[in-house]
């Protein structure tokens, strides 16, 4: 029977460090080496021998690797303060200026009834939870008072286009509104495409709208996930994939438009299958979304979740067919891959997908307003923790001032984490306050059971392990320049 | 002030465990000397064996901590004694991860204090920059948004009234008529 190292790895061995050459840093046994990273969010991976020298302080400077490790602020007596001071503020302190992305739930109807739906949907024909024009108008007026100068409003539901004159609304509203504010605004619809036809399309295309929908990979596959009222419909997401692609064809002003894969047990075994699927439609954009038990999922997670080594093991598999693909000339990329990787070469805080009430805020359709979305799914089974006040009647600055907020933010920082204060990937990470309280009871949880940080650490070696590869890397790094679309 | 049972409570805190030295079945005691490295090594460690043990730490003989680690498996002799290995190797690492925090305690608050300086010059000369003129609206415009309200009222009252929502593909029918529906195409 083997000793099991802790998940945060460490060498092994009795070592000690020498006080003046060691700096702040955290290592992980990744491989056959050691990766060490720093507050600033600089990283290096050293053989096991070289790790031991480090430590004992007996790397000279001259030497390519004592560069190295002087150059990335690894030396304690030869730290640059102000790169650190720079680094420490790009990554974590700058670029707060207001709540950008506003999910709104136009309606909690939906066509569908999906095994792992997380949104608490009534049947199509319940209109008694449809947003109103009022309520719209408010949460828009709510929105337009964040100082960030880019605005998004994604249309969520249920089924978004069960309310379609609102979501008309909420566009022509926010444009008009937008004539004196200025600002940057982007929209984006998320759909299952079911009640999209070619008038909608070219309606929400003449006014920038980017879709979304879910497709879950081949036929058989999405209809097991995706159960609609009227039979699965895997064709409704690919006809209007295809519908939106066609028109930017033929010289629409639409981004091409993004597929969400959630990966269920049936998924496992198939990833290959999953991206093949979404490449050939000629989707860009991968995203292979974990399955939580949170809302609606918890209830069906035995017949349809898995481990985090399950989960990780189909993403590692998904992730080397696209490194494969892209060295064909296929142009795609994963998400979560490209938003890590964003954090570890190029530094900031690239999008904060759990910076709920300060970087995103939800609004349910009666104008109720959550942290995120995630804390609205959970408000929808009967947790109401998250909510943070009401369009028109909280105000902006009271809302980013909760101490639901205040303290989601605080559990998020790894440095706030026992485990994660010291964790490699610490830098690049964000903690799930969301998730914590739901399968953990608290804000903070406990990592060494967490099963986001199962799987966000696995990814994480995953990458680092092919940043290692030279020809995985300029593929991985490649996918820097879709941070922009 | 602290009552007298409160007061007993923290004493009998205070003092050595008086629980058996030797394990109870299926357990594991691991005794540490506390020294230099302080209590933070023995409770990082004990943290990081909860995805698979159950760790209670107590003061245990002077200068010491009791750590009893309880699997959350199997608890055969291999499975314990693979357990305590995994404690110690763990503890070794969180002693060396507490030294080089310790070492560099006072560097990365030095860092960190100028970061949040420098950060609220950044933020001071955000504040400074006028406030979007988001309700500055013409009287125009302000008549087009009632126009716009309007429309959209009309247009959902309509769509109730008629009972008929937009659904080119029939995605609402009932789970039957749908299957009717498909009986029909395949008698055609």
């Amino acid at each position: 029977m083997r000793a099991e190292p802790s998940r945060l790895t460490s060498p092994s061995g009795t070592l000690e460090a020498a006080p003046r050459r060691v700096a702040a840093h955290a290592a992980r046994v990744l491989g056959g080496g050691v990766l060490v990273t720093n507050d600033a969010g600089d990283w290096s991976v050293l053989s096991g021998a070289d790790y031991g020298r480090y430590l004992a302080g007996a790397i000279p400077d001259e030497d390519p690797l004592g560069a190295e490790l002087v150059r990335k602020d690894f030396v304690r007596e030869r730290l640059d303060f102000p790169r650190l001071g720079d680094a420490l503020v790009s990554r974590h302190l700058l670029d707060w200026p207001g709540p950008s992305v506003h999910t709104l739930v136009v309606t909690r109807r939906c066509n569908y009834k999906c095994v792992y739906c997380h949104a608490s949907v009534v049947g199509p024909d319940d209109a008694s939870t449809d947003m109103s024009v009022e309520t719209a108008r408010a949460c828009v007026d709510l929105a337009f008072q964040s100082r960030n100068p880019e605005l998004t409003f994604e249309f969520q539901g249920g089924e978004p286009l069960l309310n379609w004159p609102v979501v008309k609304f909420i566009v022509e509203y926010a444009l008009l509104k937008n004539r004196a504010a200025g600002k940057t605004l982007h929209f984006g619809l998320i759909s299952n495409f079911s009640l999209l036809d070619e008038a909608k399309a070219d309606w929400l295309i003449a006014r920038g709208v980017s879709f979304c929908t879910s497709l879950d990979g081949p036929a058989d596959l999405h209809e097991k996930n995706r159960v609609a009222l009227t039979g699965g419909r895997h064709a409704d997401a690919v006809n209007g994939i295809k519908m939106i692609l066609a028109k930017r064809a033929v010289g629409a002003k639409v981004d091409v438009p993004n597929a969400i894969c959630t990966v269920t047990r049936h998924s496992l075994g198939r990833a290959r299958e999953i991206v093949d699927q979404l490449v050939d439609l000629g989707l860009e954009r991968v995203q292979l979304g974990p399955l939580d038990p949170v809302g609606f999922a918890r209830r069906s997670w035995d017949a349809i979740g898995y481990t985090d080594a399950e989960y990780v093991r189909f993403y590692v598999e998904a992730l080397d067919h696209l490194i494969a693909l892209n060295k064909r000339g296929v142009k795609a990329y994963e998400k979560m891959a490209m938003i890590l990787l964003i954090r570890v070469q190029e530094g900031g805080h690239w999008r904060f997908p759990n910076a709920d009430g300060i970087a995103r805020l939800a609004y349910d359709w009666d104008g109720s307003v959550y942290t995120g979305e995630d804390g609205r799914l959970l408000a929808a089974e009967g947790d109401d923790f998250f909510k943070i006040g009401r369009a028109g009647e909280s105000r902006l600055s009271d809302l980013l001032d909760h101490p639901t907020v205040r303290a989601s933010l605080y559990a998020a920082m790894p440095w706030s984490q026992p485990m994660c204060a010291q964790c490699a990937y610490g830098p690049y990470c964000t903690v799930q306050p969301v998730f914590n309280h739901e399968t953990q009871g608290g804000l903070f949880g406990q990592m060494p059971t967490n099963h986001w940080c199962g799987k966000i650490m696995g990814i994480f070696d995953a990458l680092f392990t092919r940043l290692q590869d030279p020809e995985a890397r300029k593929v991985l790094e490649s996918w820097l320049e879709y941070k922009d679309r | 002030m602290p009552t007298k049972k409160t007061r007993r409570a923290l004493a009998r805190r205070a003092q050595p465990s008086k629980r058996a030295a030797r394990p109870a079945s299926g357990e594991v005691v691991v005794s540490v000397k506390l020294g230099a490295a302080g209590s933070e090594p023995v409770l990082g460690a004990a943290y990081m064996m909860m995805d698979r043990a159950y760790a209670l730490v107590e003061p245990g003989a002077a200068g010491a901590l009791r750590v009893t680690l309880r699997p959350k498996g199997a608890r055969g002799a291999a499975e314990l004694a693979a357990l305590k290995t995994s404690f110690e190797d763990e503890l070794a690492a969180q002693r060396l991860r507490w030294a080089v925090a310790r070492n560099n305690a006072p560097v990365r608050e030095y860092v960190a204090e100028n970061a949040i300086a420098l950060a609220g010059e950044f933020a001071a000369r955000a504040q400074a920059a006028p406030e979007p003129a988001a309700e500055q609206l013409t009287d125009d415009q302000r008549a087009e948004i009632e126009r716009l309200i309007a429309e959209v009222e009309t247009e959902i009252s309509e769509m109730n009234r008629e009972k008929k929502l937009p659904d080119p593909n029939g995605a609402t029918r009932s789970w039957e008529a749908a299957q009717d529906a498909e009986k029909g195409r395949g008698a055609e």
